[in-house]
């Protein structure tokens, strides 16, 4: 889109053009424009728009690969402006655009052709593109700002058609792209066509062997039924949990399972986790994301990796748990500081960070599934091995931080299994593998569904406190049978709530409209009662 | 005993040097506690030494009469009473023993001499087993007049004492501080209503902090204050033995609730029988022991536990068949905590039907923890009661 006229020194007319780009800021892209123009004046090559020092640098790459693409630069006064000019500039995708812009800015590409395609590479001195990091989110973003084309390096052009509905094109080097934007319509359906054909080869070639990791599976869990039924109806209703047993019994093992009975992603969900994997720069296979992500950080995490760090954040494990499982495991061993980052993801689903580069909000909507040790040797009730002293009991799972349990739905004990049942080689249940038991939270899920239509809540797990008595009423016997519950044990009102809210999962599982007081029971089979001694 | 008496006596007794010997003999030379400060000189030496008589005289010198004025005034303003051995409310019993406190502080108030009275002691780190028969043994004899004794210490001491009180009885706790001090701070709501409806003692004055050597001596006096000891858990080196070491040479009877072999916290217990201790296997065998009433009578068997096969006693609360799923759970319980699988085998087992499914058994442990029948514990564990009456 260039505009005025005038005169430079060799006589050729002043061209001032523009092309669009986007930038990546967060998880985010945002739409920018590289602004080139040619002028008269002493020459020299400017480039502003508070950039940073990668940006800066490529003035020197692109004078040097346009040198090397057989453009020649005349000696004029070229200033670069990347709007808007207020953000903070980073990364190397800015390289093609300003290329490309000179390069139209001296007439060597219309104007016209620049309409409506964004642009984004990086380039090396040998006028090569390279890749870039976060094409996925770039290119979402260049769907949302009415973009008809995207102009990629040729090794993010898969990635790029992950996004769907736009026109992507990936070129190997800056001669390609000069002919890509000066071709027609048809001739550019034809290269684009070429190109992804080639593309596959290339990821095909470089593609490494994918070791088929051997997916978990419940079946593969010996005996602990009752942590599996618990998962099944965590994962139903998306509800937090707490494993509770001795060093070796399997919650580990038994936590890296949920995810394969958790829904499949949705199509839209898919492209939201690839994005923020993309923008993390962990998006290894140019494909979708289809697993739940499960993030299991070390106990030594530190909080920025956990909530996400840096000036403009990098997301962290929570934002990279988004959908998925976030486990930890051996809770007690955290850091209380660092759980307690925790509250604000846990409670509302999304962190906000507030950083020198901004304020961010990003998504961490993720089931929390912890494990820990009854006590610090791990054998509590069984007093014949446990010589924990109530003090140290005490003291060892308050570590764990209080508002956090707080906010964990579902507490299962996990049972060590005899060694006789270790040697049985037969599945006697086929209903706890993992298909059977995704089945069934697959059906939970569609009565919630049903239920949740249309209303600002979609998951069991997810009522808020106003709302309990709304979507959890309850008939007299039962109301009868859980005061009676309340006389003797005196739950707080929170407590109440996820009772529940988890007996509402539990009738869903067992296809039930109502809330019977076999529901309730179960809810209080596995809430958080007292673990210490008297 | 008059005011000006035991002011006198407080003041006596805080100095340095003069101990329980020492005031025998004074109050042997002088008749009263305050006449003792009239005594001349040559008679104070001949009854205590040269080098204590210069003490006394130093301790009774005007400013250290005041500042114990002072302090005995203070001690009264926060509730503390002051009982010296010579004052007839000092506890009888202990008057008996050989080496009784010089004086008690105490918060409170003492029960009569003739109430009989029994010290439960055991382990800090007991099982559930050990709380629950804690429990039952306190609140059953406190429930019979019977004054418990203990050192309102974690696990059995504190547990006994609060189940006594509960059960609307008395209960006497000797610390190892000053009886102005909550050690340990977690049985502080305990403390507060031993203040209110039981009695608090302490050999040490207001404001000692509580030490690990000051624990052992006041032990002496728990033995000391009881008619009987009852130990209810206790590992094989229990600081509780040393109780038990102390009621033996006070001459009095120690009994012990005897446990599985494989327990670790019954073996001091066990160990304790097989060398001659009473075996306590239910309130009966105490009240027996205390010759309190005929137990028998009133249908009570010994155990108040109800058998595996099904036999009923006369505390069954609702009419029960054997056979309903609510039997068969009580009888599948017991005091050490039970995991579900674990309580669904013994009903299996138990011959008297099939095994109702999970869910069903889920529920009815609800409702049975509801009614206050059974507990449940550590998570997905549940124990039954001993149920009494």
């Amino acid at each position: 889109m260039a505009v005025s006229h005038g005169e430079t020194v060799t006589g050729k007319a002043y061209m001032y053009c523009h092309i669009h780009t986007g930038g990546l800021r967060g998880l985010e892209s945002y739409p920018a424009q590289v602004e080139v123009d040619v002028s008269r004046g002493l020459p020299c090559f400017d480039m502003v728009g508070l950039l940073a020092s990668e940006v800066k640098e490529a003035r020197e790459r692109i004078r040097v690969a346009l040198r090397n693409a057989g453009i020649t630069v005349p000696a004029e006064k070229i200033t670069v402006n990347i709007s808007p000019a207020g953000i903070h500039k980073a990364g190397t995708a800015f390289d093609l655009p300003v290329a490309l812009g000179i390069m139209a800015a001296l007439g060597m590409i219309p104007q016209e052709r620049l309409a409506s395609v964004l642009v984004a590479g990086e380039l090396g001195l040998d006028a090569r593109v390279k890749p870039i990091r976060g094409t996925l989110p770039i290119v979402m973003g260049a769907v949302r700002a009415g973009m008809k084309e995207c102009l990629l390096p040729l090794e993010n052009m898969q990635e790029g058609l992950l996004a769907g509905e736009i026109a992507v094109m990936g070129v190997a080097d800056l001669a390609e792209a000069m002919q890509y934007l000066c071709s027609d319509e048809k001739s550019r359906r034809e290269q684009r066509n070429r190109a992804a054909e080639a593309a596959e080869r290339l990821s095909a070639h470089e593609k490494k062997e994918q070791k088929q990791e051997q997916e978990a599976d419940f079946s593969m869990v010996r005996g602990m039924e009752e942590a599996k039924y618990a998962a099944m109806a965590a994962a139903a209703g998306f509800h937090n949990m707490l494993l509770i047993g001795p060093p070796g019994a399997g919650k580990t093992m038994l936590a890296k399972c949920i995810p394969t009975i958790l829904p499949p992603l949705t199509a839209e969900e898919q492209r939201e986790i690839s994005a923020i994997y993309s923008a993390a720069g962990k998006l290894e296979q140019e494909k979708l994301l289809q697993k739940r992500p499960f993030v299991a950080p070390h106990h030594t995490v530190s909080p920025y990796a956990l909530a996400g760090g840096g000036q403009v954040p990098r997301p962290g494990m929570v934002t990279l748990a988004h959908k998925g499982v976030l486990f930890l495991d051996e809770m007690a061993e955290f850091k209380r500081s660092t759980l307690d980052i925790l509250r604000q993801p846990v409670e509302e689903g999304k962190i906000f960070l507030a950083k020198s580069g901004g304020n961010f909000v990003y998504p961490a909507d993720f089931m929390l599934v912890g494990a820990t040790n009854p006590c610090p040797c791990g054998h509590y009730p069984d007093r014949n091995r446990c010589r924990c002293s109530t003090g140290e009991i005490h003291r060892y799972l308050s570590r764990i931080s209080g508002p956090l349990l707080d906010r964990i739905d579902i507490n299962c004990v996990a049972r060590p299994v005899p060694m006789a049942a270790l040697w049985e080689t037969e599945q006697k249940d086929a209903k706890w593998e993992s298909a059977a038991m995704r089945e069934r939270v697959l059906a939970a899920r569609e009565r919630q569904r049903r239920r949740y239509a249309g209303e600002d809540v979609d998951l069991n797990g997810r009522i808020r406190a106003g709302e309990v008595m709304k979507y959890c009423r309850l008939g007299m016997k039962e109301q009868q049978f859980l005061e009676k519950v309340m006389e003797t044990a005196q739950f707080s009102t929170r407590a109440c709530h996820k009772i529940l809210r988890v007996a509402r999962t539990f009738a869903d599982l067992e296809e039930a409209e109502e809330i019977g007081c076999s529901h309730l029971s179960q809810a209080l089979y596995y809430r958080q009662n007292e673990i210490l001694p008297g | 005993m008059q005011e000006k008496e035991r002011l006198e006596g407080y003041l006596l007794c805080s100095i340095k040097g003069i101990g329980r010997a020492g005031m025998k003999k004074l109050l042997q030379e002088a008749g009263t506690v305050e006449k003792i400060r009239d005594l001349p000189d040559e008679r104070l030496r001949k009854a205590l030494g040269e080098k204590r008589a210069e003490c006394l005289k130093k301790g009774m010198e005007e400013g250290r009469r005041r500042a114990a004025k002072r302090r005995y005034y203070y001690m009264k303003e926060q509730g503390i009473f002051f009982l010296p051995f010579w004052d007839e409310e000092y506890p009888d019993r202990l008057k008996k023993i050989g080496d009784a406190p010089l004086a008690l502080y105490g918060k409170g108030q003492l029960p009569d001499d003739e109430k009989r009275t029994v010290a439960i002691v055991g382990a800090r780190s007991c099982s559930a087993y050990g709380q629950e028969t804690a429990r039952y043994f306190a609140s059953g004899l406190a429930g019979e007049g019977i004054v418990i004794v203990s050192g309102m210490a974690r696990g059995v001491d504190g547990i006994a004492q609060l189940a006594a009180l509960d059960a609307g009885g008395n209960s006497v706790a000797v610390l190892g501080c000053g009886v102005d001090i909550c050690y340990p701070p977690e049985n502080r709501l305990l403390y507060e209503r031993l203040h209110k409806e039981g009695c608090l003692l302490s050999e040490y004055p207001p404001g000692t902090e509580p030490q690990a050597r000051l624990f052992p001596p006041r032990n002496r006096i728990i033995s000391g204050l009881s008619d009987l000891i009852l130990v209810v858990e206790a590992g094989e080196k229990s600081g509780t033995l040393i109780t038990v070491d102390m009621a033996l040479e006070q001459g009095r009877d120690v009994f012990a609730v005897p446990g599985r072999i494989t327990d670790r916290c019954s073996r001091g217990c066990n160990e304790l029988i097989r060398n001659g201790a009473g075996t306590a296997t239910g309130i009966g065998t105490i009240l027996q022991e205390l010759e309190i009433g005929k137990r028998e009578s009133r249908g009570k068997t010994d155990c108040g536990q109800k058998t595996a096969c099904g036999q009923k006693t006369a505390c069954g609360r609702e009419a029960a068949v054997s056979g309903t799923v609510t039997q068969r759970i009580l009888d599948a319980l017991d005091c050490t905590p039970k995991s579900l699988d674990e309580i669904g085998n013994t009903i299996a087992a138990d011959g008297r039907g099939e095994t109702p499914p999970l869910k069903e058994l889920i529920q009815e442990l609800i409702l049975l923890c509801a009614q206050g029948r059974a507990d449940q514990i550590a998570g997905q564990y549940f124990a039954g009661k001993m149920e009494q009456k």
